[in-house]
């Protein structure tokens, strides 16, 4: 073939390429624009501070939403935090074995599990055994998609911690545990501090495991027993409602949700990139 | 022989550190071959021989870090004083409170800073001392490592701001404040320039009037200016012992003489 | 001793964290499997192969859903892969260099956004422009395929595909920008010099060399698809419909679930929910676990 063609040819295969970033990037601020100025015009303070309130009734708020959010994250932090970061030790720090290997793997497949199956399983598990719904069902749920999130990050920190710094502490005479504790996660705290970052922001925009664990409720709880509203189930509730106020509060949510998601993974990124020494 | 062997003994009597039918393994392949020698209080011994010929496994055994390697195994017996190091009952984690070590290139914590690297072992042994104390151990140690003068205004600061040879002598301080009663340092000054190695060469120099001292080298200049005894190992054996001046001037082997001429490794 | 009994605690914390992982999916699997039973015994195999789905009857039947999670995730994969490896491409091979972090990031973002928001917009933004605008469009100058036949009412399955499409993107992109990237410099200049244009070179050594990586990629994202929820929830219709025209509202297993689960009264609607959820649970086990398989398995023979 004539080279000329070819070279056209090469051109235009390029210049798809770059369409398609483009197009990807388009997506991203449509997408993001359109919060901004469907979310923009529908928020106000009243949002921050008020309950819910009947339809047609001006004002109302989701204050109550925002607070279960943090309620529910900080339940999944307090079961997931811990299970992700030893199961991380355990796969980097004592797994020369099969184990290991499966956990991982395991775990790496459970992080692409659909969120709405893991909903089902807390269900069965938690709600029909509680005989109702429960912000501890939501919690529960919101932690399984956080494990692995955790052990993953865990997982690649500890790997890049080199073992001559494991031989230097042994060589003082310290037992393995406390190497593990005071000089290995240590050395490896600031990949899992991100990867926690992103698990929060990844569990805070999660709705479908919330729908029938947590549920939702229009009025103050921070009880573990009883069901609890959240930013996304009350975002879904109010979007695929007929009322138009309702459809504007779902938006002005979803901005803050948006901000918050976003918040996290931009702190996360930035969190990454500080001066690791290896 | 006979007689300077007890001349010696007069001097320095007490052994340190005995090997018994010692062999190691990296999975099937054996590294070392039936180590038999012996190490007295309060000298400096060398170890030196070509490279892989196992004395950075030898020296790693006498720590027992060598099992920590995946597929590591070894035979044999090793005593500190009159304690088979090996024994089955006894818990590797105090021995390695006795037996310090300074690794080829410096391996300070990163996430502490100068300070607490220098307390490091009794940070992670969980050892309760008081501030002053740790102070002063601090300070001695650093003194003892020749570094005192260069950290002293930064101790609180991120050790990854000293250069190479800094780091590696605040790794033998670090290594010195648990008072262990023998230092192995495998090639310490490899990595460093001159200066850095004199400095630390002195600092060995002052240490073994209190600690026994196994430095593995391939400098052969710093053998001969540091070191009482030599130990020559060739292929996972020990071929030769003896006295540092013995050994330059005159071996029993032709290999170690091979060796110590250049004439090959 | 005292220190070997906190070895040996923290030791058996991190093995039951190990195990609690482990448990959890097994877990997952056997409380799918035995709330299924009544809606298994009562269906069998038919549940897998008829085309009804009807609560007040109390006849249910997966094929509806089945269908629709089949068709808008092959909508999502035949818009979003082509898309995904363009921008791979492009930040791995075209953008300068201090570009790739930043436009990675961009392009990881979409992916950080949560699925109710991208249901927001599909349903409030995307809908309306279907209705009115592609939907007619593509009815008048394709309409002779049975896919575009019928009146676009907004939501269904193609603007459940378009939406899923752009999810799976960064999921895509960025698994195969890893790909693309650790194919060797030297194969790449060897290319060029043996007078490759740059994208001859691109087709025939980067991708021939990442190929089985970025199919990976495809499978992951295509894992995605297959279980998003909210997102599809919103916009694809929700009537157990199958129906050739993907303007057609239908369902997604997901969506179904999402939909019926806490209005379900009947113990036997609630039973074939969950057994929906079980195939969606198969479906995506083995999709992910067998790419999974085959990343592992790449990484360590490295
Ligand atoms: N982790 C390991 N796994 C398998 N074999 C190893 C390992 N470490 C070292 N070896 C092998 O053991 C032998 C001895 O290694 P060792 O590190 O003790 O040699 P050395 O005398 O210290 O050499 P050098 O002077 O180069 O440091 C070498 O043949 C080496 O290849
Ligand atoms: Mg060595």
């Amino acid at each position: 073939m004539n080279y000329r063609i070819r070279k056209i040819y090469s051109e235009i295969m390029l210049g798809l390429c770059v369409f398609s970033f483009i197009l990807g990037v388009f997506f991203l601020f449509w997408i993001l624009g359109d919060l901004f100025i469907k979310g923009l015009s529908s928020l106000n303070l009243s949002l921050f501070i008020e309950l819910p309130k009947p339809p047609g009734i001006p004002g109302g708020g989701v204050a109550n939403a925002i607070v279960g959010t943090l309620l529910l994250s900080i339940i999944a932090g307090i079961i997931g935090i811990p299970i992700g970061i030893l199961a991380g030790v355990y796969i980097v720090e004592y797994g020369n074995n099969r184990l290991a290997w499966w956990t991982r793997f395991i775990s790496e497949v459970l992080s692409g599990i659909p969120t709405i199956i893991i909903g089902v399983f807390v269900y069965i598990l938690i709600v029909i055994s509680m005989k109702r719904f429960s912000a501890l069902a939501g919690g529960v749920a919101l932690s399984i998609i956080m494990i692995p999130i955790i052990t993953k990050a865990t997982e690649e920190s500890l790997k890049m911690v080199p073992n001559s710094v494991r031989e230097a502490s042994y060589a003082l005479g310290a037992p393995k545990w406390r190497t593990i504790i005071k000089v290995v996660l240590p050395s490896g705290s600031s990949g899992i501090v991100t990867g926690i970052m992103s698990a929060f922001a990844r569990i805070m925009g999660e709705t479908a495991p919330l729908l029938f664990t947590s549920l939702n409720s229009s009025f103050w709880s921070l009880r573990l027993d009883q069901p609890i509203a959240s930013l996304t189930v009350t975002i879904y509730n109010y979007a695929t409602s007929p009322y138009k106020e309702w459809q504007n509060i779902a938006w002005a949510s979803s901005f803050i949700l948006a901000m918050i998601v976003l918040l996290l993974n931009i702190l996360a990124k930035y969190y990454a990139r500080r001066k690791t020494h290896f | 022989m006979q007689e300077e062997k007890h001349i010696f003994k007069e001097e320095k009597n007490l052994e340190k550190l005995r090997t018994e039918n010692l062999n190691a393994w990296f999975s099937s392949l054996q590294i070392l071959k039936n180590i038999n020698i012996s190490i007295k209080k309060n000298t400096l011994t060398a170890i030196i021989g070509p490279s892989g010929c196992g004395k950075t496994t030898l020296l790693r055994c006498f720590n027992r870090l060598h099992e920590l390697t995946p597929g590591a195994r070894i035979e044999g017996k090793v005593f500190l004083e009159d304690l088979n190091i090996y024994d089955n009952n006894l818990d590797p984690v105090l021995i390695r409170r006795r037996i310090g070590m300074v690794f080829q290139r410096p391996n300070l914590f990163y996430n502490m800073n100068i300070y607490e690297n220098v307390i490091s072992g009794y940070i992670l042994n969980k050892r309760k001392i008081s501030k002053e104390e740790l102070d002063n151990i601090v300070e001695k140690s650093l003194r003892l490592a020749g570094i005192w003068d260069e950290v002293k205004d930064r101790l609180k600061n991120h050790p990854s701001e000293l250069s190479g040879g800094q780091q590696q002598r605040v790794c033998i301080a670090r290594a010195l404040a648990v008072e262990p009663e023998v230092l192995l340092m495998d090639e310490p000054t490899s990595a460093l320039d001159p200066i850095s190695t004199y400095k630390i060469e002195d600092t060995i120099k002052t240490l073994k009037d209190h600690v026994t001292i196994i430095i593995v080298t391939h400098n052969m200049q710093q053998a001969a200016r540091i070191s009482d005894e030599i130990i020559f190992m060739y292929m996972g054996e020990v071929i030769e012992v003896g006295r540092t001046s013995e050994i330059f001037t005159n071996p029993k082997k032709k290999l170690t003489e091979d060796y110590i001429t250049g004439r090959f490794g | 001793m005292r220190k070997n009994i906190g070895e040996r605690i923290f030791k058996n914390l991190t093995l039951l964290s190990s195990l609690i992982i482990i448990l959890v999916m097994g877990a997952i699997f056997y409380e799918l499997l035995i709330a299924s039973i009544p809606s298994i015994k009562r269906f069998g195999w038919r549940f897998l192969i008829e085309t009804i789905w009807d609560p007040v009857i109390e006849h249910f039947s997966a094929l509806p859903s089945i269908y629709g999670t089949i068709i808008t995730s092959i909508i999502a994969l035949i818009l979003g892969f082509p898309i995904s490896i363009g921008i791979a491409i492009f930040i791995s091979e075209i953008c300068p260099y201090y570009l790739k972090q930043p436009l990675s990031f961009i392009i990881e973002l979409l992916g950080a956004i949560p699925s109710i928001i991208y249901g927001m917009w599909g349903l409030f933004t995307l809908a309306p422009i279907i209705q009115i605008k592609i939907g007619p469009f593509l009815n008048k100058y394709l309409g002779f395929l049975p896919f575009f036949q019928g009146y676009p009412m907004g939501v269904g399955f193609l603007t459940a595909g378009i939406v899923l499409a752009i999810m799976i993107i960064p999921t895509i992109s960025s698994i195969s920008r890893e790909i693309i990237s650790a194919v060797p410099k030297e194969q790449r200049e060897g290319a060029l010099a043996l007078g490759m244009t740059q994208w001859e070179m691109i087709w025939k050594v980067v991708l021939g060399n990442a190929k089985s990586g970025i199919f990976a990629g495809g499978i992951l994202g295509l894992g995605r698809a297959l279980g998003e929820t909210m997102a599809v929830t919103m916009v694809i219709g929700n009537s157990p419909k199958i129906s050739l025209s993907l303007f057609s509202p239908g369902y997604t297993i997901s969506s179904t679930i999402a939909n019926e689960f806490t209005e379900a009264v009947g113990k036997l609607h609630l039973s074939s929910l969950i057994e929906l959820a079980l195939i969606l649970f198969f479906i995506t086990f083995f999709t992910i676990a067998l790419t999974r398989y085959f990343i592992i398995k790449r990484i360590e023979k490295r």
